[in-house]
Parts: structure tokens; C-alpha cells; sequence
């Protein structure tokens, strides 16, 4: 008879199944074409300046977006699914009662959109390469790795790491709320979504009001 | 959810492997593009505008990348101090007098710094360089100055507008008119030509019997003369002995009476005023 139980690495296996990555690379792709065409104007040409700035602005203020909303797209019923599966701890109420307890789905969330962001990153720079290398693929790819700073990298990262854990706690806050109802866990789950998507809109817009990005 | 208790699957590993080794990649390509490992020493310079110059900015020296901009911090006189991260393999190219200037790659093309290179500067290798900053073309200066010999310049073009409408087609028509008296005077000339060809021709003739005739002439004067200088000379030897005959006579005749005779009686001069004679 086969264990019903669910699997401590569900939400990780979930994050880094291959319609995630899928869904993170043609967002990222689209994303930084758009952006492309919109940072060239009328000059139609990316100088290094401007290629800085957007590699940037990539890095810090879209790709944390991006990648939390498809981790909260991918694991965010899960999550709650998850915890609403486990009954209700006493301590989850509160904050540090409610991290001990998710801290195995922090893990795997932290471990899940830092892989997502790898590729991300890797299809920013591809996209960038691709289409706007004029028959110099090499030498794009390189201009870009000089101007790509590493402080930019683990700014992003670490804004990455902060949105999944939000969802992390925000889902399982839901699931640990929720009853053995059908509705009430449907409506728990819809909430967890549009109170984790605000969580991130806001807390990007606020970081990026009041937290001074470093000159080019 | 017939999901069970075990290890991480394979996709699962495949992916973060995957993830990890891109990013491991990513910061070795960065690591090597940016030139994290530095054994040089520091070369920096100072400017007082530090406009385009940014962290990442390639270094080139010869138009061959050897570095990028490290640090661009604000001093406390206000000033600039750009770090520059040199490979450690062309550091020794650069000197005191190396000098470093904000470039470009064509009109739109993307901005580098460009650093001459200072072959004395070998010995000084392992040493803190302060390099000197040549300010980029101040671009709107020269956008105004473009600007403002514009106005000229048009008014310029429009003079020579003007004069071209007014003036050409007379010209032309006086060059025209030119041409065509040219043409007739040519072909007057030409007509002449023959004409005065033949009378030259003639003439030529003429002088050229003419001249024959005086050579001939001269030849005869010239033997007639030749035949006449002998007698001139005995004549001139005839005159001349009689000429000392004459003076040996005059000689002979001056000692003797017979001159005082052929003179005459001397009259005396009346003596002046108031005065006897003796």
C-alpha cells in the first residue's frame, strides 16, 4: 500500500519541474525584449551605459518580481495545500511559531527561485545576445559579463529570496487557517494568491522608494 | 495526492545542478571579464567630470581591451578618482606619461576609455600610477558652434543663389556669344591663311634672292677692296715719305734768311698811356 503522505520536497520538486523553468524563461525572454526595444528609441543601438542600466534593472527590480510571481503561480496552493493538510498548530498564529514551522518550505522556496533566477538570468543574457549581438554573439556576451556587477546580482537574489519567503509564510498562513471544508479552503487559497501578489508589488515598490540604488 | 516519502527526483537535481554550474560559469566569466583577481598595482586619475565614466567601462590601449573602470568615487576637493582594473599582463605598457581619454565607437557606438601607452613605464611597473584625464570634446560647445556658422553659411548660399539666377545666364550668354565670334574669327583666319601663306611664300622668295644678290655684291665689294689696300698702302708710304721730305725742308728753310724775308718788315705794337719807351 503506497504512503498517502505528501512529500517533504513536494514544493521544491514542484519549483524546479520543467514547466517552471519553461514558464520563467519565455517570461524572461519576452520581458527583456520588450524592454530592449523600448531602452533602444530611436537610436536603435545599446551602448554600454544603457547596457548596464539594463541589466540593472533586470536584476534588481524585474527578475525578483517575475520569479516570485511564477513561484507563487506554480507553489503557492501547494503551499497551502500543504499546510492546511497538517491541522493547526497552536503556534502558527503567530510569527515565530508560523516560521518554525514552514521553515522546511522556506528552504525549499529559497532553494527553488534561486535556481529560477539562474536561469532567468542566463535567458536575459541569451535574449540580449541573440538579438542584439549583429553577428557578435562572443563579443555582446562578453561586454555584458564586464558590466554585470555582483553586488546588482546578490541585491536581486536576496530580493528573490525575501518574496518567496513571503509567499512561503503568507501560503501557509492561509493553509494553517483553513478548515476541513471544501469552500473555506478554496477561499483560503484565493486569498493566500492576492495577499502574496500584493505582498510583492508592494513591498518591490517600497523597497525600490526607499532603499537607494548605488549610481551606474 | 498519491505522492510518497522519498529523495530528491531526478529532474529536481538535474535542474539545480544545471543552475548552480550556469552560475558558477556566470561569476568565473565575470570574475574574468572584470578582472576580480588583480595582482597589479592601482592605476587611477583624477578628472572634474565624471560624466560617462562608470564601473565595468572597458580600458582599451591600442583599441585592445586590457581592463575596465573598478571604482568611480567623489573626493573631498570635489573631485573624481576613477580606479581602472588593468590586466595584470599589460600593466607594464602604462607609465607616467600614459594619458586616458573618454572615446567612442563611432557617432552612437559605445564609450570606452582609451589609455596611450608609456613603454618607459616598465620600470615603474609594481608601482601606484596616477594617470592624466584628457576631457571628452565638450559636444554641445561644438553643436553651438555648428549652430552659429550655420547663420553665415546660409547667408552665404543664399548669395550664391542669388548670383547664380542673375548672373550666370548672362554670363553664359556672353560666354556663348564669345565662343561664336571665336568660331568665325577662326574661320576668317583660316580663309586669310591660305592667302597669306602664298604671299609669304613669295616674299620669302623675294628676300631670299635678295639676299643672294647682296651676298654676291659684298663678295665683289670685298675682292675690289682686297686689290685696292695694297695701293692704298704704297700711296700711304708715298705720303708719308714725302710729308718727312717737307719737314726736313722746313727744318732747313726755319735757320735760314730766306723766311724773315718771305714774313716781311715786323710792325711795332703801339706802347700804352703814359709810359716811354726805351
Amino acid at each position: 500500500m503506497a504512503d498517502v503522505r505528501p512529500r517533504q520536497d513536494a514544493v521544491l520538486v514542484r519549483a524546479t519541474s520543467w514547466p517552471s523553468v519553461l514558464l520563467a524563461v519565455l517570461v524572461a525572454a519576452t520581458i527583456e525584449l520588450a524592454w530592449i526595444e523600448l531602452l533602444e528609441g530611436p537610436i536603435g543601438q545599446i551602448n554600454a551605459v544603457s547596457l548596464q542600466w539594463l541589466t540593472r534593472e533586470t536584476l534588481l527590480n524585474i527578475s525578483p518580481v517575475l520569479i516570485s510571481l511564477v513561484f507563487l503561480l506554480r507553489c503557492g496552493p501547494l503551499l497551502t495545500l500543504l499546510a492546511g493538510s497538517r491541522g493547526h498548530p497552536g503556534e502558527s498564529r503567530r510569527w515565530r511559531g508560523l516560521i518554525r514551522e514552514c521553515q522546511h518550505e522556506l528552504w525549499q522556496g529559497w532553494i527553488g527561485t534561486g535556481t529560477l533566477f539562474v536561469y532567468f538570468l542566463i535567458t536575459i543574457l541569451v535574449t540580449v545576445m541573440l538579438c542584439k549581438a549583429g553577428g557578435q554573439p562572443w563579443l555582446l556576451f562578453r561586454r555584458i559579463l564586464s558590466v554585470l556587477q555582483a553586488g546588482d546580482l546578490l541585491v536581486g537574489l536576496s530580493k528573490t529570496w525575501l518574496f518567496s519567503g513571503m509567499i512561503t509564510l503568507i501560503c501557509c498562513h492561509q493553509g494553517f487557517c483553513s478548515t476541513n471544508d471544501g469552500r473555506n479552503l478554496g477561499l483560503r487559497l484565493s486569498d493566500a494568491l492576492l495577499f502574496s501578489t500584493l505582498a510583492i508589488l508592494s513591498s518591490a515598490l517600497l523597497l525600490h522608494l526607499l532603499v537607494p540604488e548605488p549610481p551606474l | 495526492m498519491a505522492q510518497t516519502r522519498q529523495g530528491l527526483g531526478l529532474q529536481a537535481r538535474l535542474t539545480i545542478g544545471g543552475a548552480a554550474s550556469l552560475l558558477v560559469l556566470l561569476l568565473v566569466g565575470m570574475a574574468q571579464e572584470q578582472v576580480w583577481v588583480l595582482f597589479a598595482s592601482p592605476v587611477d586619475f583624477l578628472t572634474n567630470d565624471a560624466t560617462g565614466l562608470t564601473p565595468g567601462l572597458p580600458v582599451r590601449l591600442s583599441g585592445y581591451r586590457i581592463g575596465s573602470i573598478d571604482r568611480v568615487e567623489l573626493q573631498r576637493n570635489a573631485k573624481v578618482r576613477v580606479s581602472l582594473r588593468i590586466q595584470p599582463t599589460y600593466r607594464p605598457l602604462l607609465g607616467p606619461r600614459s594619458r586616458v581619454r573618454l572615446d567612442q565607437e563611432g557617432l552612437v557606438g559605445s564609450t570606452y576609455l582609451s589609455v596611450t601607452a608609456d613603454p618607459r613605464g616598465k620600470a615603474n611597473g609594481n608601482t601606484p600610477l596616477e594617470l592624466s584625464y584628457d576631457p571628452p570634446v565638450d559636444l554641445k560647445g561644438v553643436l553651438l558652434g555648428l549652430a552659429q556658422s550655420r547663420i553665415p553659411l546660409n547667408r552665404l548660399l543664399d548669395r550664391t543663389a542669388t548670383l547664380t539666377e542673375t548672373s550666370l545666364p548672362r554670363t553664359i550668354s556672353q560666354v556663348q556669344q564669345t565662343m561664336e565670334a571665336t568660331s568665325s574669327l577662326s574661320r576668317t583666319l583660316e580663309r586669310q591663311s591660305v592667302l597669306t601663306a602664298t604671299q609669304a611664300r613669295a616674299t620669302m622668295r623675294t628676300y631670299q634672292e635678295l639676299g643672294e644678290e647682296g651676298r654676291q655684291n659684298l663678295n665683289g665689294s670685298r675682292q675690289e677692296l682686297e686689290s685696292l689696300v695694297p695701293e692704298l698702302r704704297g700711296t700711304l708710304k708715298d705720303v708719308r715719305g714725302t710729308a718727312q721730305t717737307s719737314q726736313r725742308l722746313l727744318d732747313r728753310l726755319s735757320g735760314s734768311w730766306v723766311l724773315p724775308l718771305l714774313e716781311g718788315p715786323k710792325v711795332p705794337t703801339s706802347a700804352p698811356t703814359g709810359t716811354t719807351s726805351p
